[in-house]
């Protein structure tokens, strides 16, 4: 086969290859928690849409999936570091009663900032229990949300992942010779 | 047991062995390469391109990383760490550590090459092939101590890599000694008559390429091999023993456990050890050969570094929809202390630097808070930053060498090897040396530093475990080096060694472009003596 014809299918197979509609993602609607409870999977859901939630920069974290992939990786995990997460929704629930009696799913979210400003308080210095499972949580929910193609492409307006026949490098009009 | 004899036997598959089966089968020999790993197809068994979600469950119910990645085929058990947190990157495949490094191919200089028992012009023409077979790509720098080579077109650098380069021109500009470039890879940037596609720029390099168009030597030297007639592969195959006439100065066969698990013997005139810089040195402990100057396993160095980011106000507003290119880094702070030695430590380092977001690796960082305000800054700092990566050279010491442990073995009843890795003063002060150059630059450019180590001490430090060399080097002297300058061992005729174990001295610069310079011209070596009956 002559060459430039077989990079042009390569190309092309790449490109095919990434079409999103072709991954086999998930069924994120059907799925059933395997790490958590369903009770423990909508607290996590909610808990990380109030930490990165939807905004005029894009979708948040309950449309990027982000509870399921920290179940997948819970189930994955040692029982120590599963515990560690039930006793840490746990915590958030009693907080969320002993605040504004109610769970922290049917707060408001002005209500649910609150519970979360208080469990980011000592984020940077965690003490007990309950903050180091927000500091873990918290990573992990970032890790998750910028794993998704959704955020990728409509928080960040990241269009790569793909085959280009050039890479123009910076376009930025500060530098001289941007093209270098 | 069968019974085959062939000209060459080289063990292992990886950069040096690759290039190796090449040039000895182009040049009429029969050869047989030996490899422990099996083929793997690109696209089916690696391909960074699948998103992280797709297979999550499966992949972490394999134990693997989330992203499908060529690295899943590393062995990472396979080595006893000693000391200061060794790592070992033994990939088992063919093509080896090939296929999961990032492409960076720099020329070493004539100061690098001043203590080997070689110069830089007896090695530049064997770059030249190298770069061409290669397809290179970089721009002409004019730098003496990394020379320009024989290039494709170069790939342009991102934005963050512009500032930093800024902020090095403005300390130039105040008399320091530095350069900033644009890395210089071996991925086709131009259609051209070879084994493989051209780059298409999505960034996945480290995990494997899935169309093949980065260099390996699965997709380029062994093909070429095996089209001469002269080439036989036995993948899934481990050399458990080394078998010699009963003088051990001459190799006649190597022992080996192909993939059924049947042992078998492989005669040959000569044999090429490729394995590795670990694995090479751990053969021929095992095997008690090739050792009467005691440096076998000794003299073991290895890149070092830790990390210092930027953050860049400047570049808020910048087009950030695909900073994909060849992988994370493109530009290179380089040329320090070429000229001057420092006073505070002996070698030097580089610096990689890389910016932008990445599929599937945006490189965030956690900043405290949370909701919109975390989102705003999140996206921000992912936008505007950059990394800069150290690469020193380890400092070369009794401390730091392999060995064999005599407690654990491989499935073949083999003792694995032990790698000792202790840092010293001199490698502290060297990573203090970039932390604070690193700082500088940053802030010359008009950054802010996003994030640096809090202190900077051996624990701090992390080790290339993709880059060691020199448990084997070569010197004019065989009571203090193992090989002489064809890369021969001194003390047994038809034994030579072909991967990065070879090498007398360490720079800052990656390994592979010289280790597929120093192979090729140790096969030439090799196959004229061949033909003139130099190897008994």
């Amino acid at each position: 086969m002559n060459l430039q014809r077989r990079e042009f299918f390569a190309i092309l197979s790449v490109c095919a290859a990434n079409a999103p509609s072709l991954f086999a993602m998930p069924d994120f609607a059907g799925y059933q928690p395997q790490a958590l409870t369903q009770a423990e999977y909508h607290l996590l859901d909610a808990l990380a849409e109030t930490l990165l939630p939807a905004d005029e920069t894009g979708p948040g974290a309950h449309s990027a999936h982000v509870a399921y992939y920290l179940d997948v990786v819970l189930k994955h995990s040692s029982t120590a570091k599963a515990q560690l997460w039930k006793n840490g929704l746990a915590g958030v629930e009693a907080l969320a009663q002993k605040r504004f009696e109610r769970s922290f799913a049917t707060c408001s979210e002005p209500e649910r900032e609150e519970v979360m400003a208080e469990l980011a308080k000592l984020e940077s210095a965690p003490q007990n229990e309950l903050d180091h499972f927000f500091v873990e949580f918290k990573r992990t929910a970032i890790d998750a949300f910028y794993a998704s193609i959704l955020i990728q492409r409509e928080h960040l307006g990241y269009q790569g992942n793909t085959a280009a026949m050039e890479f123009p490098g910076c376009t930025h009009a500060d530098f001289e010779h941007p093209g270098i | 047991m069968q019974r085959t004899i062939y000209d060459v036997c080289v063990v292992g598959s990886g950069p040096g062995g690759g290039i190796s089966s090449y040039v000895l089968a182009n040049a009429g020999l029969k050869v047989a390469l030996v490899e422990s790993g099996r083929w793997l197809k690109p696209g089916a068994d690696f391909g960074g391109h699948s998103p992280i979600y797709e297979k999550l469950d499966e992949r972490l119910a394999a134990q693997r990383s989330p992203l499908l990645s060529v690295t899943d085929f590393s062995d990472h058990n396979h080595f006893t760490p000693v000391g200061d947190r060794p790592g070992h990157g033994l990939l088992r495949a063919v093509g080896g550590r090939s296929l999961c490094w990032a492409g960076h191919s720099l020329r070493f200089g004539p100061l690098d090459f001043k203590s080997w028992p070689i110069s830089y012009d007896t090695v530049a023409p064997y770059y030249a092939k190298a770069e061409r077979l290669m397809c290179v790509y970089g721009n002409k720098d004019g730098l003496w101590n990394m020379p320009d080579g024989e290039f494709q077109k170069g790939v342009p650098m991102r934005c963050g890599e512009h500032a930093l380069k800024k902020g090095v021109q403005r300390l130039k500009a105040e008399g320091r000694r530095m350069e900033f470039v644009p890395l210089r890879k071996a991925m086709p940037t131009e259609f051209h008559d070879g084994q493989r596609a051209k780059c298409h720029y999505c960034g996945h390099c480290m995990n494997g390429c899935e169309v093949d168009a980065k260099y390996t030597s699965a997709n380029t030297p062994i093909p070429l091999g095996l089209k001469t007639g002269n080439l036989t592969v036995l993948s899934g195959s481990m050399m458990t023993r080394i078998l010699t006439d009963e003088s051990k100065r001459r190799v006649r066969a190597i022992e080996f456990v192909d993939e059924r698990g049947s042992t078998a013997q492989l005669e040959c005139r000569a044999l090429v050890l490729a394995c590795s810089t670990v694995e090479t040195a751990r053969h021929l402990l095992i095997n008690g050969l090739a050792n009467s100057s005691g440096q076998v396993g000794r003299n073991l160095t290895s890149h070092f570094g830790l990390s210092v980011s930027a953050f860049f106000p400047q570049l808020r507003n910048r087009d950030a929809s695909n900073d994909d290119g060849t992988d994370y880094y493109h530009g290179l702070l380089s040329g320090l202390y070429w000229d001057e030695p420092s006073k505070n430590f002996a070698g030097t380092y580089q610096v990689q630097c890389g910016s932008g977001l990445h599929p599937n690796n945006p490189r965030i960082q956690y900043p405290v808070g949370f909701g919109r305000a975390l989102k705003r800054e999140l996206k921000e700092k992912a936008i505007c930053s950059a990394n800069m990566n150290m690469q020193g050279a380890l400092l070369s010491s009794p401390k730091k060498f392999v060995d064999l442990d005599s407690e654990r073995k491989d499935r073949y009843g083999l003792p694995l090897p032990r790698v000792h890795l202790h840092y010293e003063e001199n490698d502290v002060a060297m990573a203090k040396d970039m932390v604070a150059t690193s700082e500088e630059i940053i802030h010359a450019a008009h950054g802010e530093v996003l994030s640096k180590p809090k202190e900077v001490t051996a624990d701090a430090l992390q080790i290339d475990y993709n880059h060691w060399v020199g448990t084997v080097r070569m010197g004019n002297d065989a009571k203090t080096s193992v090989l002489n300058a064809d890369g021969q061992a001194h003390d047994i005729v038809n034994l030579f060694v072909g991967d990065s174990s070879v090498f007398t001295a360490y720079p800052e610069k990656n390994p592979t472009l010289t280790n597929i310079a120093l192979a090729w011209r140790m096969s030439e070596r090799l196959a004229e003596k061949a033909k003139r009956g130099e190897l008994g």
